[in-house]
């Protein structure tokens, strides 16, 4: 059984917006300082997934594959650190982009070549572009049922995936034939600290770096909007003090500050 | 032969038997245990056996326990001749010292050096009995019991035996046994004269051969192996310096310390020479917090496991049960904040600080079990290389409105400033770099710092276990260094400072690294801020919190303090200071970890900087600021808003106060 | 032809909020986009619902009402809504980003082949008869301005980024009922397991109110509670909070509690610790009420309040109850 987890490299979420360099000239974000990129956090749990799943089903082979335009192959190599068995990069000048449906294309092309998946398993969204529309490209190339926002995964008999799936106040069970396409969600938990014996292995493997042009994987749609500008908030972060002659005339101030500007709307959030 | 002189061989041979097979169980996995290079060099090795086990260094730092181990430990020694007495008599009964003194002042030494033996054990007695310290809490009491019984035996067989023979009249050395004269005369006035005494003097003598034998089987599987094993243990103490962890090999199949047979022959006899005497338990601040750490149960732990592993089928792995998360629990490894308060008190150098971050290199490199906390900060160092993740700063802002030089590679400059990711990245922390900047410009000195380039020491990483990121962090910074030139560095963590000074030569990166404070004392010995001080400045009452690392690691206590008097300030010292300091409890990575709220050690450094009623709390370390900023805000609460809270300040921003410029970049940011 | 089409989901048998807002987007570029506004409500009993969506005033109201349509299974209402834009041929599907929204507008997107337009915060139409709009990027440090031709288009708002449209008098209107005739499902779904509003964890609700060290006691937290009922949020709170033993463990907010990114977060009397800042830089709009202007709290801060935290979130809430019983009244 074949277990693909699909992989993004991302900018360091957490980078701190005075590191950020805009290039508006090729609208791309970059980076300032030399921070590297990390493995997309959800796409990470959807490796702990994985992981998780080989722990009942041994004979589970993890293949991690990602597309992109170019790698920080360290970086990339912490999935074989924790236990992946391969991975699989796939590049492209034409991946870097924030459409979805290029890397969508390439991924699913590459899980072609590789003989298909039983199980896809996608993080919900990038952290860049929170798009979040890849696994649904993924779902209708492969003609594969989709089942999002897992928390929990789990194989039945070898054949059916079940989940777990959060909702804004719950979760409910989702459950399809395999092969199957499951997005998993933050609640699933963090991905695994590898051993230093697995790193050390690691480092020595390499990925299976792929061309796009070798995989056939067909021209993608020209669907996505077009970047025009791109800019750091002036407003983000810089605090606005709400004045008022005391305490409760500041209480005041701040709850008619949050309606006005829609942060808060009474009585209508679940 | 008399029936009793081949009794007294049978006794003999068979406790020497016996004890020669208890002494080779303790010795088996001593020898199996891998050697560690620590026999050269001997000068400086035997010195400090003459110092610490003649001298008392550091038992004196007790003087009740400490004259009452001097009086033991001489008359312990002195009466060996009345062993070899014993022993020798048991082979043939010509056998005398008379020729070296037997008769004379060795026969007064004896009675003298009982007299102070017996007093040792009284005050001992004392001690246990009635005073019984809180660093006994978890000792073995009954083994301290039959010690100090057995000791007493010995001697008052001794007394009463010589006492015996004097009463009997068969003895001419009245006049060289004082003691056992006396005790005599008491005896003969009792009635106790010619055959009774006769008969007395030898059924002492078998108590006295017989407490010696006891003492012999006895000390193998007792607390008071230390009689044996504490030179050993003296003489093979590390002589690195304080904050050098040994590298390991990563390559090796087995990382960090999972099974009790991998202990090193020395880490192997700190077992053995554990006296159970709690002077590192009374100083742990985990312990003093609450936590299931106590330095002492935890090398009686493992010395316990040591030995049931040895009886579960001989020095083979996995025997005796596990280690970890058995004899030790991984909360107890967990707890420690690598203050090192322990391995100073502790008189026979056993080393309690490398054996936990051995045990936490197994969990953090192959086990994987690594506190929330902490396993987020070191992905962050992994990751961005630093471990304050969720920062909005880049390691430039806090100086973009400074005048402060980026060293390039190939640059030059004469201080290379180390500014730490807790001082860039951590709002707070970031007026101290502001305040020692302002410092630096007004005192002339040129220096520049690497920011992006630089990235976390690791020292963290490394004092949880993760050797594997401390390696790439070490050989990343050194790889940075080397490609510029400066004459020193200068570091506001002494975390940074002590592991660019000790440990990066391990990485090819040897540097003359100094802390803040080592710099502005030296700038104000020079001269260069005296002339800046303002003149109104009112003495502020100040406590200063000694950073483990800086103090008891790197051996800088007065630096920091001469630039606070510099400062005009007037310090008030806590209880515990200097090389006793109490921990903030943000050492070895656990700035980052969860504190169960009753269990918080920056609380109870808090209090008691509170006790000294200092309007100040001074320290010298961004990990100590952060913590006690907390900790004393967290005692005002509990206290009640009528005791005002106290200020956390390092020792740069208080002299950078006492400056007679003011500028705007002073305000706060 | 169908203009703008509106997805009202219906959540537990009332209408989301979102829906107010969505309503506010469709009035904006309706004047360009021709074929009125339609509205969408796909459910199971939506009747009550639907006549609440006919508050916007649409020109057209569609349903699909069935019992497969009960549970929020994204399989069956993607079936439903892509069933309907067969029949209406929508120029534009606005659709809301909750759960379910995001994921039927994106099931829409590939489906139909139409741009996806996530995330939006502003939107108009430009002369070329395309769309404009902005949308935050990269965790909301970076707003990027998108272009997109001709449609038809699926537009996704980031909640709260528009204004709610008032419900007018309700119009007199009959909805359009539609059969559902879905093609067979690969996805089976079972019952919600839902937990009260109350009991929302902070790193789920989208509102959440901190409390820390300054409050000085537990007894505020219950203010705290009360705002968060009010807004529709969770509590959280910092370390000293929880060490002090006011508040439960599971709320806590930092680099020892939760890693949390809800779109508000109001941080009262936190002072904002750098390892608190760990759990809750992320948060699209925060506020800090505290008593002192030097808090680090405020660095990160959106909006401030320095004063007393009891005065200042005890007039808070009392304006925040007494605009939601005027806004009960005109409902």
């Amino acid at each position: 059984m074949r277990a693909v987890v699909c992989l993004k490299q991302v900018i360091d979420p957490l980078t701190p917006a005075t590191s950020l360099a805009l290039d508006v000239q090729d609208m791309k974000i970059r980076v300032r300082a030399a921070a590297p990129p990390v493995i997309n956090g959800f796409d990470e749990q959807g490796i702990e997934a994985a992981l998780r799943l080989r722990e009942t089903i041994r004979e589970l082979e993890i293949v991690c594959i990602a597309a992109s335009e170019r790698f920080n192959t360290d970086v990339m190599k912490r999935a074989l650190a924790v236990g992946a068995d391969q991975l699989i990069l796939v590049q492209d000048p034409s991946l870097d982009t924030w459409n979805s449906y290029p890397v969508a294309y390439a991924l699913a092309a590459a899980i072609r070549q590789i003989g298909g998946a039983d199980l896809v398993l996608c993080g919900r969204q990038g952290s860049d572009w929170d798009n979040g529309l890849v696994p649904y490209i993924l779902a209708d190339l492969l003609a594969m049922p989709l089942l999002t926002l897992a928390k929990r995964v789990n194989i039945a008999d070898g054949k059916r995936v079940e989940i777990e799936r959060v909702l804004a106040d719950g979760s409910m069970t989702m459950e399809a034939a395999l092969p199957a396409i499951v997005t998993v969600t933050s609640e699933l938990g963090a991905l695994r600290m590898p051993s230093v014996a697995a790193r050390l292995t690691a480092a020595r493997k390499q990925p299976r770096q792929i061309a796009l042009a070798d995989l056939g994987a067909g021209a993608p749609p020209a669907l996505a909007p077009e970047v025009i500008d791109l800019a750091i908030p002036v407003t983000g972060r810089n605090c606005t003090f709400i004045e008022a002659a005391d305490g409760p005339g500041a209480g005041v101030r701040l709850a008619e500050t949050l309606l006005e500007t829609g942060a808060v709307r009474l009585g209508m959030e679940r | 032969m008399s029936i009793e002189l081949v009794l007294r061989l049978v006794v003999l041979l068979g406790a020497f038997v016996w004890a020669g097979f208890r002494f080779e169980q303790l010795a088996r996995p001593l020898l199996a245990a891998p050697a560690e290079a620590r026999l050269r060099p001997f000068l400086p090795r035997a010195w400090g056996v003459v110092v610490n086990i003649l001298g008392h260094a550091r038992l004196m730092r007790k003087p009740y326990s400490g004259l009452m181990h001097m009086m033991m430990l001489f008359g312990f020694l002195f009466l060996l001749t009345a062993v070899m007495q014993v022993f020798g008599e048991g082979v043939s009964p010509l056998f005398t010292l008379a020729a070296i003194g037997g008769r004379t002042w060795i026969a007064l030494g004896q009675d003298v050096f009982a007299v102070l033996l017996l007093t040792g054990v009284a005050m001992a007695t004392y001690q246990r009995v009635v005073w019984k310290p809180a660093r006994f809490v978890g000792s073995n009491q009954r083994d301290a019991a039959i010690i100090l019984s057995l000791i007493s035996a010995v001697v008052v067989g001794m007394l009463l035996q010589n006492s015996c023979h004097l009463a009997a009249g068969r003895d001419a050395l009245a006049a060289w046994r004082p003691v056992s004269s006396a005790i005599a005369s008491v005896l003969v006035a009792c009635g106790v004269t010619g055959a009774i005494a006769i008969a007395g003097a030898t059924a002492f003598a078998w108590m006295h051969m017989l407490a010696i034998l006891a003492f012999l089987v006895y000390i193998p599987g007792s607390k008071h192996l230390h009689v044996i094993v504490g030179v050993p243990n003296v003489y093979f103490r590390d002589l690195n310096s304080a904050g050098r962890l040994v590298t390991p090999d990563l390559e090796q199949p087995k990382l960090g310390l999972s099974d009790i047979a991998q202990l090193g022959r020395k880490q192997a006899l700190d077992l053995y020479a554990c006296t159970e005497c709690g002077r590192c338990q009374e100083l742990c601040p985990a312990y003093a917090s609450g936590k299931p750490l106590s330095p002492k149960l935890l090398i009686m732990n493992m010395r316990d496991h040591l030995l049931e592993a040895q009886g579960a089928g001989g020095h083979r792995e996995g025997a005796g049960g596990p280690l970890i998360g058995g004899a030790i629990s991984e909360e107890t490894i967990w707890s420690c904040t690598t203050c090192r308060a322990c391995m100073e008190a502790c008189p026979l150098f056993i080393e309690h600080v490398p054996k936990i971050v051995d045990m936490r290199r197994h969990l953090s490199m192959e086990a994987g079990r690594v506190p929330d906390g902490i396993s987020g900060a070191m992905l962050s160092v992994e990751q961005r290389g630093h471990p304050w993740a969720g920062t909005r700063f880049s390691r430039l802002d806090w100086c973009r409105d400074l005048d402060v030089r980026v060293l390039a590679p190939g640059e030059t400059t004469d201080t290379l400033l180390w500014v730490g990711c807790t001082a860039a990245f951590d709002a707070r922390a970031q007026k101290v770099a502001r305040a020692l900047v302002r410092l630096l410009h007004g005192a002339g000195v040129d220096f520049a710092i690497l920011g992006d380039a630089e990235s976390c020491t690791g020292d963290a990483a490394r004092r949880t276990g993760n050797d594997y990121l401390f390696q790439l962090q070490a050989s990343a910074n050194v790889e940075t260094l080397n490609t510029r030139a400066f004459r020193r560095i200068v570091s506001i963590c002494p975390h940074c400072v002590n592991t660019l000074k000790n440990e990066y030569p391990d990485f090819g990166g040897s540097y003359d690294v100094v802390h803040h404070s080592q710099l502005l004392g030296e700038l104000m010995g020079q001269g260069h801020l005296r002339s800046m001080l303002r003149g109104d400045r009112e003495a502020l009452a100040i406590t200063f919190h000694d950073p483990c690392y800086l103090g008891r690691y790197n051996g800088e206590f007065e630096a920091p303090r001469a630039v606070l008097a510099g400062a005009g300030a007037a310090i008030a010292e806590m209880e515990r200071s200097h090389g006793r300091s109490f921990c903030c409890g943000g050492g070895g990575g656990r700035a980052f970890a969860v504190e169960p709220p009753d269990q918080r050690v920056n609380v109870l450094r808090a209090t008691q900087a509170r006790a000294t009623s200092a309007a100040v709390v001074a320290t010298a370390c961004p990990f100590c600021l952060l913590m006690l900023d907390d900790g004393c805000k967290a005692v005002a609460r509990l206290e009640g808003d009528s005791t005002p809270l106290q200020q956390v300040r390092d020792i740069a921003e208080i002299l950078d106060d006492a400056m007679r410029v003011a500028d705007e970049t002073r305000a706060p940011t | 032809m169908a203009g703008i089409l509106i997805v009202a989901e219906v959540d537990a048998g009332v209408l989301r909020p979102e829906y107010w807002e969505l309503a506010t987007v469709a009035r904006a570029v309706s004047a360009s986009i021709p074929g009125g506004v339609s509205v969408a409500v796909i459910g199971a009993d939506v009747a009550a619902a639907a006549q609440q969506a006919a508050g916007i005033g649409p020109d057209t109201l569609h349903v699909i009402d069935d019992e497969r349509l009960a549970n929020p299974w994204p399989e069956a209402h993607a079936a439903a809504l892509i069933q309907l834009c067969g029949e209406l041929s929508p120029q534009m599907v606005l659709a809301p980003r909750s759960i379910l929204g995001a994921e039927i507008a994106a099931r829409l997107a590939v489906r139909c082949g139409w741009p996806l337009l996530q995330d939006v915060v502003q939107i108009e139409a430009t002369p070329d008869g395309g769309l404009q709009a902005v949308r935050p990027v990269s965790g909301g440090a970076v707003a990027a301005t998108v272009r997109i031709g001709a449609g038809p288009w699926v537009v996704v708002p980031r909640p709260r980024a528009f204004a709610p449209a008032a419900a007018s008098a309700v119009a007199e209107i009959t909805p359009t009922r539609h059969a559902f005739a879905p093609p067979p499902f690969a996805t089976a779904c079972g019952t919600p397991q839902r937990v009260a509003v109350q009991g929302l964890s902070v790193d789920r609700a989208k509102i959440v109110v901190a409390g820390g060290g300054g409050l000085g006691g537990p007894e505020p937290f219950t203010l705290l509670r009360e705002v968060a009922a009010l807004v529709g949020g969770a509590v959280g709170a910092s370390r000293v909070a929880v060490d002090s033993g006011w508040v439960q463990s599971t709320m806590q907010v930092g680099l020892t509690g939760k890693t949390i990114a809800p779109d508000l977060y109001i941080a009262v009397g936190i002072s904002g610790a750098i390892q608190h800042l760990v759990g809750c830089s992320s948060s699209q709009v925060i506020v800090a009420v505290n008593s002192d202007p030097a808090a680090p709290i405020f660095g990160i801060a959106n909006y401030g309040v320095v004063g007393d935290c009891k005065e200042v979130m005890t007039a808070f809430r009392d304006t925040l109850a007494t605009r939601a019983a005027q806004a009960g009244r005109a409902v």
